[in-house]
């Protein structure tokens, strides 16, 4: 018996079957209503919280002149306009600034990842004298704050000559300051932001992967780097989307690191930071400009800063929900 | 003849492992443990800054006693600090771990809520929260002139209602405090995203069968939750509250910090910004010590008996 379409019909009892479920849910909905309820308004009350800063600037920053003005325009605008952006865009050179704050964000996130993945290899499953010990250490890395050893850090790139190597070779001492040759090398060597978390991630879940797969993975003559890339890294690739969204974000976000190794940079981060300062100096002083405009272009500017991360998370979204549940963070 | 030197397989495997985490040991000596002992050095010293580079002088606990007993906001702002982790981490604890049970739940819709639940993670900027603090000042300034006040951000709203409640005969210090709740709760759910996903992944690999053998013994959906989902989770309560209190010390707002920051940098007074930051972090690492102690004894572990 088939339908029009050619698709066979189901048997009646199925369609019995179907209303049957549909009614248990109805009768669980019904017992569980006011729990329904509450969980709805808590969902949407916390979602408004954390999306209101969004839609306040999204709403402001597309305001021509007369909305701002106009009492009765609360969150869209009348008369809808885009010159907020282009006047900030013009005065953050903003393709030039992305491409650059993009380009380094993502080099410095492969190395980071890169090494971490390495290393957190070696701590899982290799042992070695002073593997707890470093590991300590690394964890260490993470409670102490950057600004302890910032100034000395400093000084070390501003006087680069690690164990007087680079004088004995005649080059002498090299400044890397204003070159993204700092945050490369934090990178990779796992010491820039909260690598260490990194690191801690990926040992978890190597430790929780079964050591079978790689034994038969030896026992078929398969070399340690042959092992991780062929056998461990496939399995792990949840795990690495997840890490990799953390440290694209926390790169992205690093004003920290930035402000102290590159200050001259033209990094989307630095440049935001000194926005008002900048705004009204396009303006020729804070004399020509009045605050309304400048919270206007500051928001506009902060979207700016705002859109590409975004876009990225929720493209990267669905592996990273899913990567972290399979990240063995559980087991600590 | 020479004799071939014989390794044996454990020696080839520790050997491998010096490979591996070899990027982390150079960052460890290069940039963390050589830096860390400089400023040690900086904090015993008075620093000066000549032509041919740095100067070190001894100093002994000079500048340990300075910024305990002579400076005039070191101690107290790091007594702020303390006191708000210490508000903070329990009630950013307790908000994560109830909204990473709603997120667990089925409904419609629950992608996008994960999605939007998570956005604090990437939204935690320092550069965007120095532009959002500079324009507070200015959308106060700018409602006096009878701008929108509302509109660029909470706090024309926040100083009406102010006014409001102080006017409907509320004593003072009850409205003050309604309003500096109403603004940490906007905190605090900004500040519990990496911890939300840290439960959420907890509650996710709880394994099904443990429920439904509580189920057929006949425990109710209150029992399951306090005897089953709690001390499973506990061990990740660990994490979140370290996670927790490390975050809120380091964070780029902070006020101690700041302090750190610009005695070094505005005053150029190197010695005293070390000696301030490495009584700070012995502090972070005490508290953490002391948490991680307290909380291992209470933590249930399902294969530690």
């Amino acid at each position: 018996m088939t339908n029009r379409r050619g698709v066979p019909a189901p048997h009646p009892s199925a369609f019995r079957a179907a209303m049957d479920r549909f009614g248990h849910r109805l009768r669980l909905r019904a017992r569980h209503w006011p729990w329904i309820l509450v969980r709805t308004i808590l969902v949407v009350g916390i979602s408004y919280i954390i999306l209101y800063p969004i839609l306040v600037k999204l709403s402001v920053s597309f305001m021509s002149r007369e909305d701002l003005y106009d009492m009765t325009i609360r969150w869209l605008p009348k008369h809808p306009t885009l010159a907020n952006f282009q006047r900030i865009s013009t005065l953050l050179d903003y393709g030039k600034t992305l491409s650059t704050t993009v380009l380094l964000s993502g080099a410095s996130t492969l190395l980071q990842v890169g090494a971490a993945i390495l290393v957190a290899y070696g701590f899982a499953r290799f042992e070695f004298r002073g593997r707890r010990f470093l590991f300590l250490v690394v964890m260490l890395t993470l409670i102490v704050p950057p600004q302890t050893y910032s100034m000395t850090s400093y000084l070390t790139f501003r006087y680069f000559d690690p164990f007087g190597l680079l004088t004995a070779l005649g080059i002498g001492r090299v400044s890397m300051i204003n070159t993204p040759l700092p945050i490369l090398l934090l990178s990779a060597t796992c010491m820039a932001a909260k690598n260490g978390l990194l690191i801690y991630l990926m040992r978890q879940f190597f430790r929780n992967m079964p050591l079978e797969m790689e034994e038969a993975a030896w026992v078929d003559g398969a070399g340690v780097g042959r092992t991780l890339v062929s056998v461990m890294l496939p399995n792990a690739l949840p795990a690495i989307a997840s890490v990799l969204v953390f440290s694209f974000v926390w790169n992205w976000n690093d004003l920290y690191s930035a402000a102290l190794y590159m200050p001259k940079m033209q990094l989307l981060p630095i440049l935001l930071s000194t926005l008002p300062s900048r705004i009204s100096t396009s303006f020729g002083g804070w004399s020509n400009i009045d605050f309304v405009s400048i919270s206007v272009l500051s928001n506009a500017g902060s979207l700016l800063l705002l859109l590409p991360i975004l876009a990225f998370f929720l493209a990267m979204q669905r592996f990273f929900v899913e990567g972290i549940e399979r990240t063995g963070l559980t087991g600590l | 003849m020479k004799r071939k030197r014989v390794v044996s397989l454990k020696q080839a495997k520790a050997r491998i492992g010096y490979v591996f985490v070899l990027p982390t040991l150079i960052g460890v000596v290069l940039f963390f443990g050589y830096p860390m002992i400089r400023s040690l050095a900086f904090s015993f010293s008075s620093v000066g800054i000549t032509e041919k580079g740095i100067a070190l002088a001894f100093a002994g606990f000079g500048n340990y006693q300075h910024a305990l007993f002579v400076d005039a906001n070191y101690r107290e702002i790091v007594a702020r600090s303390l006191l708000d982790t210490l508000i903070n981490v329990p009630v950013i604890t307790f908000f994560s771990f109830f909204v990473a049970t709603l997120l667990n739940q089925k409904f419609r819709g629950r992608f996008l809520v994960r999605t939007i639940f998570f956005l604090p993670i990437v939204m935690a900027s320092s550069a965007l929260m120095a532009l959002d603090q500079g324009d507070l000042l200015q959308t106060v300034m700018g409602s006096a002139q009878g701008f929108k006040e509302s509109a660029a951000f909470g706090g024309g709203n926040r100083l009406a209602v102010l006014y409001s409640l102080i006017e409907a005969g509320l004593p003072r210090p009850v409205v003050e405090y309604i309003v500096s709740a109403t603004a940490r709760i906007f905190d605090i759910v900004m500040l519990s995203g990496v911890q939300v996903l840290i439960f959420l992944a907890g509650l996710q690999s709880i394994p099904r069968s443990v429920y439904e053998a509580a189920m057929i013994e006949g425990s109710t959906a209150w029992d399951n939750y306090w005897k089953i989902t709690f001390p499973m989770i506990s061990p990740l309560m660990l994490t979140a509250v370290l996670y927790t209190v490390i975050d809120s010390f380091t964070a780029a707002g902070n006020e101690t910090l700041a302090i750190i920051q610009n005695t070094a940098f505005r005053n150029q007074n190197f010695g005293l910004s070390a000696a301030m930051s490495w009584l700070y972090f012995l502090l972070i690492g005490l508290l953490v010590g002391i948490l991680a102690l307290l909380l291992t004894r209470w933590v249930f572990y399902y294969d530690k008996p």
